[in-house]
């Protein structure tokens, strides 16, 4: 039985910076996610324009609460992010605008079951704050993929051009998204483990990953390195993931962080003049 | 359609009775209806790109979520007023993606670009309570019962932009210095183009057919006057300077400028010195503001490319 | 100053009449009210937010504190609760039938 944590200030000195640089990591991402979605005013029905914009929404309010937590690792005495992309410690392939609605979907689908998955793994997370308001955002995560399966079910029953379509954007993020579930064996993986900060590792999440993903492959007939084993049933990768260049600290590979343009509206958080408060 | 003839079908409604389908409209009822919400429904919809370039300089998330929670509140009206449309026989998909920019009926506020979040609070304030006054009158007064229904949401949702709007306003102005001075720069522009809003005076146009069939019971003028009656005292309650005042001898809001007058978009400047006809400005709306096409891009973007690639072509 | 002579349930009365700022639907009719408690001059609230996306946290806050304001409560803490989340079950009959006025299900 692991000890809890009622704030951040508690937690043993050995995995601070394990647990710091992960939530970092789910907010940034969480932040970045809603900025892509938000972009979608522009999306192929005006309902999912609307979806869309909920769903950013969603994803500021939940990057409001990990940051929230970020600000009480600083105020613990961890060195607060330096205000430039390349400390953003977002999922890569957030980095710059989705070019269509196809990679608008396969990010849906796949980004979103990421974190949902991270955040399922902060059920009985050791870390109370955090587990305390876990459960409120995996309640509001369902609808995002309800959103990803409507239209992966619909571009791949419709037609071989938007299949295809679907299946090259989901292989083009496959791999970093994987990735950034968290690199097996790491020093950090045996922290965020060992102090009860998340019940699951790495190749777990995977797993439960691929549960929410493969089953939208398999009825897709989408050609993807995954596949379900016949006999215990359960979903194997079929691919060897690469790590080259990867920093688990912050869950990317390459350090340039957000583009330009993204980045500007990220900066107005701090450069502003206003009375705003946070 | 209607068997009534359309003087029987104004009688009807002076009554107070309300139409709820097609088969009771006259060809001339349905007409003004399709216009007024075809105005109603682009007016939502373009606010959307509109605000979202404002909302990209947001100063905190809390700001950036109370202005995205704006955006999606214009989408999702647009979305009921099209549908209305629909259900009078239009096509809906058409109207939001098949259109020329220039096709849209929105008003020429909404083809201006909204540079930074200080216009997006002062648009929430002015535009929202032009929207909210236009809205408020047929909630009241329309004879199209559907369409009342549709306005109880919408209106309360345009009450929380004001709000946002307003609160964002008092604070900044407040703060004073830089962020004042930006309320301020951003008022000398959307004030009068609030002001212009509302159209023609009644004046020069007074029966129209939106009134006789009461789609709306109140004319420009009148509106105008109500939307003045709140956009004043608040910004002067600011500290907001505005070219307008109330006057205590006619007990109305008056202009301090010759009403019409001429804009230059590209320095977002009204001319106060340059009068103009009411003819010259219907040739300005109907040339459109620098942002109509980007705006209107925004929304249509993607959809026929994605379309094509959905039904098996390239 | 004078500690507040409000008890808990008249604390609740003032809240019915705190409309959540995007619906005409008092706050306690939304679910929103988790816990009143009053303790001398402090009264505690704990708040549920419907979604942690609220655009509105900030007027929902003044507006609780300019109601109990008026009844004389000055010292106010409002505590916002994530455990266990605000559900749609939690929306009172009065606040169902509302909302399906306004069109929405619930």
């Amino acid at each position: 039985m692991s000890t809890n944590f009622e704030t951040v200030h508690d937690l043993p000195e050995s995995c601070q910076q394990a647990v710091y640089d992960l939530i970092l990591a789910v907010a940034d991402s969480k932040h970045l996610l809603g900025l892509r979605y938000g972009e979608w005013l522009g999306a192929p029905v005006l309902e999912s324009s609307i979806a869309a914009s909920a769903m950013a929404q969603d994803e500021f309010g939940h990057s409001r609460l990990f940051y929230s937590l970020v600000d009480d690792f600083v105020q613990a005495g961890l060195p607060q992010r330096q205000e430039v992309p390349s400390e953003y410690r977002n999922i890569e392939v957030l980095d710059q605008p989705f070019e269509s609605w196809t990679d608008f979907v396969a990010a849906n689908a796949l980004v979103d079951a990421a974190l949902l998955v991270q955040l399922e793994a902060f059920r009985n997370s050791s870390l109370m704050p955090l587990r305390r308001f876990v459960p409120k955002l995996i309640q509001e995560e369902v609808f995002h993929l309800q959103h990803a399966q409507g239209w992966m079910s619909l571009m791949t029953n419709t037609s071989e051009q938007s299949r295809s379509a679907l299946q090259q954007a989901i292989r083009k993020i496959w791999d970093p998204i994987l990735c950034w579930l968290g690199k097996p064996q790491s020093d950090s993986e045996k922290a965020l483990l060992g102090a009860g900060i998340q019940d699951i590792d790495s190749d777990g999440l995977r797993t439960r990953w691929m549960e929410q993903v493969g089953p939208l492959v398999e009825q897709g007939h989408l050609d993807l390195p995954v596949s379900n084993d016949t006999i215990t049933g359960e979903w194997i990768l079929g691919s060897s993931l690469n790590w080259d260049g990867w920093d688990e600290s912050f869950r990317r590979a390459s350090k340039t962080g957000p583009d330009a343009e993204t980045f500007a509206q990220i900066e107005c958080f701090s450069t502003h003049s206003y009375p705003v408060g946070t | 359609m209607a068997t009534l003839s359309d003087e029987a079908l104004k009688q009807k409604i002076e009554k107070g009775h309300l139409i709820e389908t097609t088969e009771e409209m006259t060809e001339g009822y349905k007409k003004a209806l399709i216009q007024i919400l075809l105005v109603q429904a682009d007016t939502e919809l373009m606010s959307a790109p509109s605000y979202y370039m404002a909302a990209r300089s947001a100063p905190s998330m809390n700001t950036r979520l109370s202005a995205y929670a704006v955006i999606q509140d214009e989408l999702g009206h647009a979305h009921i007023t099209y549908q209305l449309l629909e259900d009078l026989g239009m096509d809906k998909e058409y109207l939001i993606y098949g259109r020329k920019p220039h096709e849209f009926k929105n008003p020429y506020g909404f083809d201006q670009p909204l540079e930074t979040w200080v216009e997006l609070v002062v648009a929430n304030a002015y535009f929202d309570r032009a929207g909210i006054t236009l809205l408020g009158d047929p909630f009241e007064n329309t004879s199209y019962g559907p369409w009342k229904r549709s306005l109880v949401k919408i209106d309360k949702e345009e009450l929380f932009h004001l709000r946002h709007g307003e609160v964002w306003m008092k604070r900044l102005c407040e703060a004073g210095g830089q962020a004042k001075e930006e309320i301020q720069r951003a008022a000398d522009w959307m004030f009068p183009m609030g002001v212009e809003w509302f159209g023609m005076p009644d004046h020069l146009k007074r029966h129209t057919a939106q009134l006789e069939y009461k789609l709306k019971g109140k004319t420009n003028d009148e509106l105008r006057q109500i939307w003045l009656s709140a956009v004043v005292p608040l910004s002067e309650s600011c500290g907001i300077h505005v070219p307008a005042h109330f006057d205590e001898a006619q007990q109305e809001y008056v202009l301090d400028y010759e009403f019409p007058v001429d804009y230059d978009p590209s320095q977002k400047r009204w001319k106060f010195d340059s009068p103009v006809s009411w003819d010259q400005v219907f040739e300005r709306w109907k040339k459109r503001g620098p942002y109509n096409e980007i705006y209107v891009k925004s929304i249509q973007k993607h959809y026929k490319d994605f379309m094509a690639m959905l039904n098996g072509g390239n | 100053m004078l500690p507040t002579t409000l008890n808990e349930s008249q604390i609740w009365e003032a809240l019915k009449e705190v409309e959540d700022p995007e619906m005409p639907i008092s706050l306690v009719d939304m679910g929103m009210v988790f816990d009143v408690s009053v303790e001398g001059a402090n009264t505690k609230i704990q708040l549920g937010l419907t979604a942690t996306a609220c655009p509105a946290i900030d007027f929902i806050f003044y507006d609780i504190r300019e109601r109990l304001k008026k009844e004389g409560c000055e010292d106010i803490e409002i505590e916002l609760v994530w455990d266990p989340p605000w559900t749609k079950e939690r929306i009172s009959e009065e606040g169902r039938f509302i909302l399906s006025t306004w069109g929405l299900s619930v």
